[in-house]
């Protein structure tokens, strides 16, 4: 019998589509929590690709019932046929009154409520909807149902944009522009929560919705098409005879809100695997993008092109933390730096002969990691080929395992080379231990406290990968000394409490990228790097942090409307979106 | 008003996501390590999968799970293998290693045994042994139940091409029963075959068998749809995990980031 065996020397390449082999950037710089805090949203983000999918699919969206009264209170029913699929979009409108709006997870009401059903609807599943959709959190759904969700209306824009267009007026661009939606959603559950289909479920079974957070996506792009609507018939209701609509080219730049605070983090630390993936398949593109070095015209001017609609995207990007407002304005300068030098002769002639790779070196050493960041996001355009065969290898088996019968040096080595950024954190220092996770019993919300000041911290989330790590390795160290021949398996024996982190370590360890590198138990420590690390995969833009907690962003401005991909008009280029001109 | 999710239902059912959380989070209240109460949960949920009933097992052990004292195991190193003291404890719990362990054993030695003496829950070991089986191993496990009729279960777990083969028996005997269950690890199939032989006697007889087809047809089933439990034992758990959380106050309302005022006024 020979026992199985993951752990092996890292071998850090990634093949092109030929099945060429290609370098990719190391772990320690990937997978570093600063640099994840850089992350642009790209043509792998989830958004970006199933929109892609709705486009080539043909998937065809109707609303089978909308029933709303003068304020936009009621139900809707939209019907989306995707191939050979069916599912439904529920939407319940209630009165919510302002003072009651809070984008908290710990509120208890919204205005919008909603879900994504799989297949038909009988009377009594709706039924059974009008009951648990609006309870949120405090009810329960069966397995039709794929993603529950809650929304907000704005108070900055809803009601200003139903008024203009009772007036028969297009709404404010500029006001648009500082908020880019008409609702906001405060939570996406999905994946088994509250008797919900399972992730596993969902992609075996709806093709439609097969990669990792497409059926959440979905219910929020159709969100953004219902606030659409609803603004739209409230006006209507309101002055039947000059009422307008809103043009197709400004509702392409509505999107839809988000609030999102800590409870995204844990899903980073939980599935390691995943994560490691996901940005395997981001590096694996960017080394067949780099690869490449025919840096033509039709190729230049297109990344020209794209670089100024980042700067005119950043700049009409309203933030209201002084440090984002500070990194958006470097890249802004960075960026029409980079403009400059690329109307150059010489630099042009440079990037012709040296290819992709020059310009990333160039960008790094000149501007920093937000620059390269996004640089890399822009290359990603200009090969959609190399890149998008990339998004359907999104998932992947997120199983833990041991191997118990490796030398426990053997092991202890293997920790010292993918965990030196642990071990070199000195844990004495109470800095360094100074915070602590933990679920709040006000539903479950993930929380931070300081774990000198506050109570609670021995119900500590195991978020501290780093400190897991150090003290497994101290006693590892210890362990050797008195059994040097010892096994993976006889250390178990002794410290059975250490079997959790040692299955960890070593099913990552095979991997190329493995755990986030961050002390997430520091003082100093920026969640928000985790926040955005995420919402990047997920496709979001606007990021706009209201503290290091807690971030408001947009999703899908930009992206074709319903409209658009009902009569396969749907196109796949509203990266770094901007505000139309009329 | 809002009832209690489970208020009044006969049955309910949850998500396997959902039944695999909240066992995590129940589990760690017990104040076990990440490691073993991770494992427990899914060791709870591969039975229940397999088809065999890892819910009423831990419906059953619950009650006494919570304030069950939890020695670890000993374990004793004999000629043809391991013994392991549970003193009287849950399988659910702290097994993990010594299956490891009995794993290492087989594969160096081409074969290994284990007998658990004074183990409560034995089935809860057959998890660990699907893990290691996965690896290229198969695998026996051996239990009585004592009633009226006592019950020999044996399940042969065997390495197949893309997952493990489970197939099972049920034996009914008027015979004394031994107290041990016994595990035997190997990478001969025929091994188990003379092993089950040798446990088996004529006497016995068989109340019911699943092959490998059945029982992965029940884990397929399981795996596609929500999972029936009794709504006191979610409700159980419930109360359980929420030992994990932390009371609500404004300091720690702010440890989540946002304004606690009404948001964009």
């Amino acid at each position: 019998m020979t026992p199985r065996t993951v752990t092996k020397a890292l071998n850090l390449t990634a093949s092109s589509e030929e099945g060429q082999v290609l370098p990719l950037r190391s772990a320690a710089l990937v997978m570093d929590l600063e640099r994840l805090g850089t992350l642009q949203p790209s043509r792998l983000s989830f958004m970006r690709t199933l929109v892609r999918r709705m486009a080539h699919e043909s998937w065809r969206i109707h609303a089978e019932r909308f029933e709303l009264d003068e304020n936009g209170h009621g139900e809707a029913i939209y019907r989306i046929e995707a191939g050979s699929e069916r599912y439904r979009f529920v939407v319940f409108s209630s009165a919510l009154a302002d003072d009651q709006r809070n984008d908290r997870v710990i509120s208890s009401q919204w205005d919008l409520t909603m879900a994504l059903v799989q297949g038909d609807l009988s009377e009594d599943q709706l039924k059974s909807l009008r009951i648990n959709v609006p309870l949120q959190e405090a009810g329960r759904v069966d397995d039709h149902v794929l993603v529950l969700s809650r929304a907000n209306r704005s108070s900055r824009s809803f009601q200003s944009v139903v008024q203009r267009l009772a007036t028969g007026q297009q709404p404010d661009v500029e006001g648009l522009k500082k908020v880019g939606y008409l609702c906001r959603t405060t939570a996406v559950y999905g994946s088994g929560k509250f008797g919900m289909a399972d992730w596993q479920v969902v992609q075996s079974t709806c093709r439609s919705f097969r990669t990792p957070f497409s059926a959440e996506m979905f219910a929020c792009y159709l969100l953004r098409h219902f606030s659409c609507e609803q603004v739209e018939h409230i006006a209507k209701v309101l002055a039947p005879d000059r009422a307008v609509t809103i043009a197709p080219e400004i509702k392409r730049f509505i999107g839809i809100g988000n609030a999102t605070g800590l409870g995204m983090a844990p899903f980073l630390i939980k599935h390691p695997k995943l994560i490691a993936h996901w940005m395997m398949q981001r590096e694996t593109a960017l080394a067949r993008v780099l690869s490449q070095t025919d840096c033509d015209d039709q190729k230049l001017n297109c990344l020209k092109a794209m670089v100024l609609q980042v700067i005119q995207h950043l700049r009409e990007t309203t933030v209201g933390e002084a440090q984002q407002q500070e990194r958006n304005e470097t890249l802004v300068m960075s960026l029409s730096h980079l403009t400059e030098a690329l109307e150059q002769p010489a630099f042009d002639a440079w990037l012709r002969s040296e290819g992709w790779s020059a310009l990333q070196s160039f960008v790094v050493d000149r501007y920093g990691r937000d620059a390269d960041e996004l640089v890399q996001v822009l290359l990603f355009e200009i090969y959609p080929e190399l890149v998008d065969p990339l998004e359907e290898s999104m998932a992947v088996d997120e199983d833990l395992d041991l191997e118990p019968h490796v030398p426990l040096a053997e092991c202890l080595a293997l920790i010292r080379d993918h965990y030196d950024w642990a071990l070199d954190i000195d844990f004495q220092q109470p800095d360094h231990r100074a915070l602590f996770w933990y679920r709040s019993e006000e539903k479950m919300e993930p929380r931070l406290g300081d774990r000198f000041f506050e109570m609670g911290a021995e119900k500590e989330m195991p978020m501290s990968i780093a400190f897991a790590v150090r003290a497994c390795s101290d006693l590892m160290e210890s362990y050797l000394s008195d059994f040097p021949d010892s096994l993976v398996v006889d250390f178990l024996m002794v410290f059975p409490d250490q079997l959790g982190i040692v299955r960890r370590i070593q099913s990552l360890s095979g991997l190329h990228y493995g755990d986030i590198r961050g002390n997430l138990s520091d003082k100093n420590l920026q969640p928000m790097h985790l926040l955005r690390a995420k919402l990047s995969f997920f496709g979001v833009g606007k990021f706009d942090p209201k503290s290091r907690l807690w971030v408001r962003n947009t999703m899908f401005q930009g992206a074709p409307l319903v409209d658009d991909v009902n009569c396969d008009r749907a196109e796949d280029s509203w990266y770094f979106p901007v505000a139309p001109v009329l | 008003m809002v009832l209690p999710r489970s208020a009044g239902a006969l049955t309910m059912r949850v998500s396997s996501g959902e039944l695999l959380a909240q066992l995590k989070q129940s589990f760690e209240a017990f104040g076990v390590s990440q490691g073993e109460y991770e494992s427990a949960a899914a060791s709870v949920l591969a039975l229940e999968r397999w088809g065999f009933e890892g819910l009423r097992l831990l419906e059953t052990a619950l009650s006494r799970l919570r304030t069950e004292n939890r020695p670890a195991p000993q374990v004793e190193y004999v000629l043809d293998g391991l013994v392991i003291d549970c003193f009287e404890s849950s399988a659910l719990f702290g097994l993990v290693p010594c299956i490891e362990r009995l794993y290492v054993n087989g594969w160096r030695n081409a074969g290994g045994q284990a007998s658990f003496k004074n183990c409560r829950e034995p089935a809860f070991i057959l998890p660990s042994l699907i893990k290691v089986c996965e690896r290229g191993c198969s695998a026996g496990m051996y239990w009585w139940t004592e009633g009226e009729v006592n019950l020999l279960h044996t399940v042969r777990l065997e390495s197949g091409t893309e997952s493990v083969r489970v197939s099972s028996g049920v034996w009914a005997s008027l015979d004394a029963v031994w107290p041990d269950a016994k595990v035997l690890i190997t990478r001969e199939e025929k091994d188990l075959e003379s092993f089950e032989r040798d446990l088996i006697q004529p006497s016995f007889e068989l109340r019911e068998r699943r092959d490998s087809d059945e029982h992965r047809a029940l884990f397929e089933r399981i795996s596609k749809s929500n999972i029936e439990i009794n709504p006191w034992l979610w409700d159980g758990l419930q109360e359980l995990g929420r030992e994990m959380l932390v009371a609500g106050t404004v300091e720690s309302r702010m440890g989540a980031g946002a304004d606690p005022r009404p948001t964009e006024l």
